[in-house]
């Protein structure tokens, strides 16, 4: 190399950012043993739940129609904790790949995550709408309708988190794809 | 083969290449406290991902790759407030122990590597840190012949943001 590089090579490793090593160690210690929390708290969450529904589906749901809702609803929990941990462990593995391969597990991941909210909506929707069916045909016939009016409420509230997340997803998904592929093209 | 489990391994290995991480960090990062946060991104992915590492590559190279890999994912997340910050504070209090020419320089050079183009600068960051381009190559995911091309490039163009000065 010339002597102009050598002399930005010097400049490169005289810039370098002060760092205190032990406490780097400490905070690493602390955010790992954070994370792991974290993810074996969504496994240990997701299973109560479900332990919840099931006993709530054994011991409390006397019609079919409310046998019918715990048993859809008693494996959802689980379900989603067992996924959110194997996605955290996939997001680990994804720190070991190259720059490109990075972009490029990026980019397909923002279409997965796209589709995924998309289904996800049109799933809520449609629970949304099964309850609220059945609350207005109790209501029509007279039978006790609290404990489905409750559910609606629930199903509510998840339609409303997953049409707000869906939208800003949505919004933001070609500034995101565009930034992507600004790191990945070379001009 | 090489593989660290255990945390006095891990803190050996952090304390050797600490410096290299955190000239990487600086790389993508002006802002103190972010890049601090980058730094500590940067190593706690190397912790997971040492549990994996088969030797394939140098040590150097394989943890050049993990610390690249994650400020890319800072830059993705942080890109428009990255477009707004320009500061170089712990920069300057890091030099600022007695200005001198060397001193100068150093800040010149990372204020012009942060004008490159994020392409343009992994490829001249990892010269600077003394990789050969197969290396560059391995870490980044390009062929060799790309890395020539970005290496030359981001030369041209870092001479030219100096030469502003």
């Amino acid at each position: 190399m010339d002597s102009q590089f050598n002399e930005w090579q010097q400049a490169f490793k005289k810039a370098t950012p002060k760092i205190d090593v032990d406490a780097l160690i400490a905070q690493v210690n602390q955010s790992r043993r954070a994370e792991k929390l974290k993810a074996w708290a969504d496994l240990v969450i997701g299973f109560a739940v479900s332990c919840l529904c099931l006993f709530m589906l054994l011991t409390h749901a006397s019609e079919i129609g409310e046998k019918i809702l715990f048993a859809l609803l008693t494996p959802i929990p689980l379900s989603v904790g067992v996924w959110a941990f194997m996605l955290r462990k996939k997001q680990w593995r994804t720190s070991t790949l190259d720059v490109e391969s990075l972009l490029a597990y990026k980019h397909l991941a923002l279409q997965v995550q796209m589709r995924y909210w998309w289904v996800n909506l049109l799933g809520v929707t449609a629970l949304f709408t099964a309850v609220l069916g059945i609350l207005l045909t109790r209501l029509a016939l007279g039978m006790s309708w609290h404990l489905w009016l409750a559910q609606l409420g629930v199903f509510a509230a998840i339609l409303g988190v997953v049409i707000i997340k869906y939208t800003h997803i949505k919004r933001n998904f070609p500034r995101r794809l565009e930034e992507i592929e600004r790191l990945r093209t070379d001009e | 083969m090489i593989r660290v489990t255990n945390s006095k391994e891990f803190s050996r290995i952090l304390s050797k290449y600490a410096p290299l991480v955190a000239r990487v960090a600086a790389t993508y990062e002006a802002d103190a406290m972010h890049r601090q946060d980058l730094i500590q991104d940067i190593s706690l992915a190397l912790w997971r991902a040492l549990e994996t590492f088969r030797g394939d590559a140098s040590l150097k190279t394989f943890i050049a790759k993990v610390a690249h890999n994650r400020a890319v994912d800072h830059v993705l997340k942080e890109t428009r407030r990255h477009d707004r910050l320009q500061c170089d504070e712990s920069l300057h209090e890091v030099l600022s122990s007695g200005h001198n020419d060397t001193q100068d320089k150093a800040l010149d050079l990372m204020t012009a590597m942060r004008r490159l183009n994020v392409r343009y600068r992994q490829v001249i960051a990892l010269q600077l840190e003394g990789f050969t381009h197969g290396e560059i190559a391995q870490t980044l995911g390009l062929s060799e012949a790309a890395v020539s091309q970005r290496a030359h490039r981001a030369r041209h163009e870092l001479e030219t943001i100096m030469g502003q000065k």
